[in-house]
């Protein structure tokens, strides 16, 4: 089954200064996939060549099998995005809004579609309001409404919880969840809040400096433990001896890793072990981790 | 084509349902008064009778509502129309750059170029909309001051001085109202051009107002009589010779076809600048 997205050697500079180098993903039909790095990092460069806003200078992006620079139209026609900061006009209301925007999709949604996702969102009881009355978190629900209509395969979020409250952004993950749980919707998303990302994602991809320093699961990644021994000059040998790595007083162990064999090793070699215990690593972790290196 | 209606009747709710629009109606009414206020002035009216008498015909007949209309329609668009039209042209894309709207658009699929063309049919509906309050308030306030009676046209800049009675009057102006808004429609080319440039809107605006404002001021520079008609200005008055005892149609295809060459131009342009642009903030 060919790939819901696949960004292949995606480049793009502004200038002379290289916004992203080099990015090759794919992401299959049913993930949740996060994309990861700071600001400035490219990952809205990445989401705006995925939606053809900006064209790669090297590269292409494909959705649903077709390329997003040759055949936008076709590319697009089952996805439904929040690239950056949802903006609507203001002095129209939430339902004349989210008609508009769904007009520009080409086909002919029903009512009752749209009425669907204002009910999905939690906004049917202002959604004849004016926008400029809206909340934040309002103006989030209705641009994710907005990306619901016509029903996407695919959907891209620029940080979907930025801004909202803590009520907010746990209905905001309830909602992600279900968009692929009960929909099938694959869901592509970027977020400050790697707790959030920890939470949702399958997968994740990691932006530095516009390279991608990691995709995949990173669950998967070697596990960390701290050894707490003496002295440390010999433990480090017999530990780097066994394959783990030091970083940042924790080591990384390889994925054939036997603590009681290292341990032994460690009190053989005259060391004295006072205590040993895995590190649970979080997403921030492995995220800071990767990043410095 | 019931889509493209659909999604030309989103662009037209955007433009229509913003109170500015109607700030901006009120204002040309609000001009129109004045305007009819100083034409009420017995110097000014002094001047318009010897105008008329001079050339032997009863100022009491064709000091009419037509004739008053028809001159608060020329200083109304004058005084307004071109700064009002470049204000909502030179919005139209680069403010909803600059709020943002437009990437949410262009997160649809809906081309680039569609985009545009919506936006540009909903410039010029919004063009031929504005000519036609103009006009029709300017006319109902000759006539509620005034009354009926003759067309007295007098553009010695177009050379034109002639008289109608009401029936041929009323047909000449109903004939100069759709030329009228052609014209107009260039100014709102030239500020959907600029719009679609990577500038602030207040820019956008300004730089179109600029580009009539120097035009004018060159056109009626004595030196450049001779290439008078090449100016932009020059041209979009081309409506004005309806007026003429008999219409000289060639001149004023003439005139129309190259503004619609300009517009052409411009558009082509920039879709080109717009399609190009990366959006990203």
């Amino acid at each position: 089954m060919s790939p819901m997205v696949s960004l292949r050697s995606l480049y793009k500079s502004f200038g002379q200064r290289p916004a992203i180098e080099d990015i090759s993903l794919e992401i299959p039909e049913g993930e949740i996939f996060g994309l990861l790095g700071h600001n400035g990092a490219g990952k809205s460069t990445t989401f705006g060549i995925m939606l053809g806003m900006v064209a790669p200078s090297q590269g292409e992006a494909f959705i649903a099998g077709h390329s997003v620079q040759k055949s936008r139209s076709q590319a697009l026609a089952g996805v439904g995005a929040i690239f950056e900061t949802p903006s609507f006009y203001e002095y129209l209301s939430g339902w004349e809004n989210l008609r508009f925007f769904v007009s520009l999709s080409g086909q002919d949604v029903p009512r009752r579609e749209m009425e669907a996702a204002v009910q999905l969102v939690g906004l049917a009881d202002r959604i004849g309001d004016p926008v400029k009355n809206y909340s934040h978190g309002m103006r989030q629900r209705l641009g994710l409404a907005q990306a619901l209509v016509p029903r996407p395969r695919f959907i891209l979020l620029d940080e979907p919880t930025d801004g909202l409250d803590p009520l907010g952004i746990r209905e905001m993950r309830g909602m992600i969840r279900r968009l692929r749980d009960e929909f099938g919707i694959t869901v592509m998303l970027s977020s400050h809040l790697l707790s959030e990302v920890e939470q949702l994602c399958d997968r994740v991809a990691i932006l530095h400096r516009g390279k991608m320093v990691f995709c995949g699961k990173w669950k998967e990644s070697p596990d960390l433990w701290q050894f707490t021994v003496e002295p440390q000059e010999r433990a480090h040998e017999i530990l780097s001896a066994h394959g783990l790595k030091l970083s940042r007083d924790l080591w990384s162990a390889p994925g054939e890793f036997d603590p009681a064999m290292v341990v032994e090793a460690l009190v053989r070699a005259g060391v004295q072990v006072r205590g040993v215990q895995p590190v649970r690593q979080t997403l921030e972790d492995f995220y800071l981790e990767t990043i410095r290196q | 084509m019931t889509m493209f209606m659909r999604q030309l009747g989103g662009e037209l709710r955007k433009l229509f349902a913003r109170k500015r629009t109607y700030i901006g109606f009120a204002a040309f009414l609000g001009v129109e008064l004045v305007v009819l206020g100083l034409l009420r002035l017995p110097k000014v009216q002094r001047g318009l009778v010897r105008l008329l008498e001079g050339a032997g015909y009863a100022s009491s007949e064709y000091l009419s509502g037509l004739t008053l209309g028809l001159m608060i329609m020329l200083s109304t668009v004058f005084l307004l129309g071109a700064l009002y039209l470049a204000l909502v042209a030179g919005d139209v894309v680069s403010k909803e750059v600059e709020d943002g709207t437009l990437r949410m658009m262009l997160c649809r699929p809906a081309s680039r170029g569609r985009i545009l063309f919506l936006k540009f049919c909903a410039c010029v509906i919004y063009t031929a909309v504005l000519t036609l309050y103009i006009a029709l308030t300017a006319l109902a306030a000759g006539y509620l001051h005034a009354g009926g009676g003759g067309l007295f046209v007098f553009a010695p800049t177009e050379g034109i001085f002639a008289i109608y009675e009401a029936g041929r009057g009323m047909g000449r102006i109903a004939l100069g109202i759709p030329f009228l808004a052609l014209s107009l429609c260039s100014i709102t080319t030239i500020g959907f051009f600029f719009s679609c440039l990577k500038m602030k809107p207040a820019a956008a605006t300004i730089v179109t107002l600029s580009v009539l404002f120097v035009d004018t001021i060159l056109k009626n520079i004595p030196f450049f009589s001779g290439i008078r008609d090449w100016f932009l200005t020059a041209k979009m008055s081309a409506w004005a010779l309806v007026f003429e005892y008999r219409i000289p149609w060639e001149v004023m295809m003439e005139q129309y076809a190259w503004l619609a060459a300009l517009n052409v131009t411009l558009l082509v342009l920039g879709y080109l600048a717009f399609s190009s642009r990366d959006f990203k903030s």
